[in-house]
């Protein structure tokens, strides 16, 4: 151990008589784990950002049959939706249920590909759905009696009929062999992001995306009935009772289909965003860690030939140290703290700055990313750049210890 | 009493074969404890290949070296490094001091390979520079010295581990004649003192200083007499007789 500070004393002092040398050697290693830890840091932020933002609304929750013990799904009637709504009261928002169409749509602009929802009046309110600007949503009473009314948005207005005036107006909607004359109800806002990707959709030459919501008992005059759903969206209070709210609503409606089961309806597994963007986020992150990281390979060439050329240099001293009795052990010894110290100080240096960075990047919030310092990134850095300066001192240490003392001596 | 070196036909021989060179073809000799030795040749006369072999520093190719009882021919190359630690100081012709270390660094290097404490190396290398007349220069370095003033913190980095013997090889090839005295005058005393003195040289002058003169040729020993009875003086009055 005695020993072993003696060489990290040797390392010190020629690290200090070669200051500028050194420092320039460790440049490779600051910029590579600076970089490393940096990245690593603002991936950790924007993980976190992803992962909120996903884990907001999750108080909708989706009951659907239960594929394993029944055979044909569209088992959830209309009176199942009515029931859960009357039974549920107060500790839910809404209940929806809805069936696609593919229909066309005939204006005097032209005739149009349509996507028809067919769906409950609770429907205004589903999860992502943008607010009313226009008109009212259909109602019960259209449900009811079947009313050939319909909602549009912003977007499918402007393409029908070039404005978005046309509450009370009627146009031509045909599916499967059935054509009736709808009229349009309600007006929904189509957002600003909306607008971007349908330009975008526009641009790679895809057709126009109009899209109709119908109550739909509609279904009927077109001569293809919804006999019932496979699913049923409810939306509770708050996201704290949503698992309440789904675990009894499927008890409610097991309980009235016990003809077809022990367990007909099952809650649909919520797709796990928050997981899988993290999952993605991470990836990302690892991929571009993984190419600064090559920068700290780099670093350690860079650390490899000084070494190699301080080998070169000072072949005289190491001729001096074996002569006076060093062993091959104490040369290699020697050297090989020598790298690892400047990549280890190159390592400490890059840690601070790349700490910097992120503080900087947090303060600032620049493109509104919250970086946090990520422990495990600055540990693996600094065991890494010690790691670097071992691995590629290696070469050149060994190259020293083994020269022999009198060719070493001689050379002047 | 066993002698200190004993060489037992020794031979160099580089490129074996066609264009072999011997650089050492059959060298016996034996120097005891406390002699002063001067080994002296021309240039090509195989003396500094004999130095390496008495140095530690090569293996001959045949023969025996036995150095204080012990046979050093057949070792490895991290025991050789153990065995010039602890049993030879070297005086080097080009001094061979470490540019960035300090005369007390210079000194205390071989004292740190045999795993000297700090405390202790630093008071012995400090006696040992105090002894050259190098007290008042502790602090400085290589290249703040003079020829004669590094040559001397050579010699006491060779003595500093008190070994059994000190080995120098052309000593004063790259000093002027004062600083040619005054470091023949520090051997010397060392001789007085009981150290074993070996020195090579191509210089006559050198090595009529000495007790002994091995005369080295070819590889070969083509004399080895005694200087004895011969004091400083009288070998002056020599010198002139001869000239």
């Amino acid at each position: 151990m005695g020993q072993f500070l003696e060489y990290i004393k040797m390392a010190l002092d020629n690290i200090r008589s070669n200051k500028g040398r050194s420092f320039l050697t460790m440049l490779g290693i600051i910029i590579g784990i600076s970089s490393v830890v940096t990245i690593v840091s603002i991936g950790n932020g924007l993980k976190s950002d992803v992962v909120d933002a996903a884990n907001e609304q999750t108080n909708t929750v989706t009951v659907q049959a239960n594929a394993e013990e029944v055979t044909d799904t569209q088992i959830i009637t209309g009176d199942d939706i009515a029931y859960l709504e009357t039974a549920m009261g107060d500790s839910i928002e809404s209940v929806t249920a809805s069936s696609m169409y593919v229909g066309k749509c005939t204006t005097r602009k032209g005739t149009y590909d349509a996507y028809v929802t067919m769906t409950t009046p609770d429907y205004e309110h589903a999860q992502y759905a943008s607010p009313l600007v226009k008109g009212s949503y259909f109602t019960d009473t259209d449900l009811a009696s079947g009313n050939a009314v319909c909602v549009i948005d912003e977007l499918t207005a402007l393409y029908l009929f070039g404005n978005t005036n046309v509450v009370g107006m009627s146009f031509e909607l045909a599916i499967d062999s059935g054509i009736e004359e709808v009229m349009i109800v309600g007006i929904r806002e189509t957002s600003d992001d909306m607008m971007e990707v349908e330009q975008t959709y526009q641009a790679m030459g895809l057709g126009e995306t109009i899209s109709i919501e119908a109550p739909y008992t509609l279904a009927d005059s077109f001569g293809v009935p919804i006999e019932g759903f496979s699913s049923v969206s409810i939306t509770a209070r708050d996201a704290e009772s949503s698992g309440r709210v789904a675990s009894s609503a499927v008890k409610l409606l097991n309980s009235r289909h016990q003809d077809l089961g022990d367990n007909p309806f099952m809650q649909q597994k919520p797709m796990n965003l928050s997981d899988m963007l993290g999952a993605v986020m991470d990836g990302v992150t690892a991929f571009v860690a993984l190419v600064a990281a090559i920068s700290l390979v780099v670093g350690g060439i860079g650390v490899m030939n000084i070494m190699l050329v301080s080998v070169t240099e000072r072949t005289r001293e190491i001729g001096i140290r074996k002569a006076l009795g060093a062993r091959t052990g104490s040369i290699i010894a020697q050297f090989l703290c020598e790298s690892a110290i400047i990549s280890g100080m190159g390592g400490v240096i890059g840690i601070l700055l790349g700490g910097g960075l992120t503080a900087l990047i947090s303060v600032l919030e620049i493109g509104g990313i919250h970086a946090s310092l990520s422990l495990p990134a600055v540990i693996i850095a600094t065991l890494f750049s010690c790691g670097v300066g071992i691995v590629f001192g290696i070469y050149p240490a060994r190259k020293a210890a083994r020269l022999s003392p009198i060719e070493a001596l001689r050379r002047m | 009493m066993e002698p200190l070196i004993k060489v037992e036909d020794i031979r160099k021989i580089y490129n074996p074969g066609e264009n072999e060179v011997r650089a050492l073809d059959g060298i016996s000799l034996e120097i005891r404890r406390g002699e002063f030795a001067a080994i002296i040749g021309h240039s090509g006369s195989g003396k500094s290949t004999l130095m390496n072999m008495l140095g530690c520093l090569d293996t001959p190719t045949s023969g025996h070296y036995y150095l204080d009882g012990k046979d050093v021919s057949r070792l490895s190359d991290n025991e050789l490094s153990d065995i010039r630690n602890q049993k030879i100081g070297f005086i080097f012709q080009g001094f061979n001091l470490i540019p960035n270390l300090d005369a007390v660094g210079n000194v205390e290097l071989p004292l740190i390979y045999r795993g000297m404490g700090r405390q202790m190396r630093r008071r012995i290398a400090v006696q040992a520079l105090d002894r050259v007349g190098l007290g008042k220069r502790l602090r400085h370095k290589p290249g703040e010295l003079s020829g004669g003033q590094q040559q001397r913190v050579a010699v006491a980095r060779a003595i500093a581990a008190q070994p059994p013997v000190i080995l120098a090889d052309e000593p004063t090839g790259n000093l002027d004649s004062r600083s040619t005295a005054d470091i023949m005058n520090i051997l010397k005393e060392l001789h007085r003192g009981g150290r074993t003195v070996i020195v090579i040289t191509h210089d006559d002058d050198i090595a009529r200083q000495a007790d002994r003169v091995i005369r080295i040729m070819d590889g070969h020993v083509e004399a080895d007499y005694l200087n004895e009875g011969l004091s400083d003086t009288q070998n002056m009055k020599k010198k002139r007789e001869d000239s």
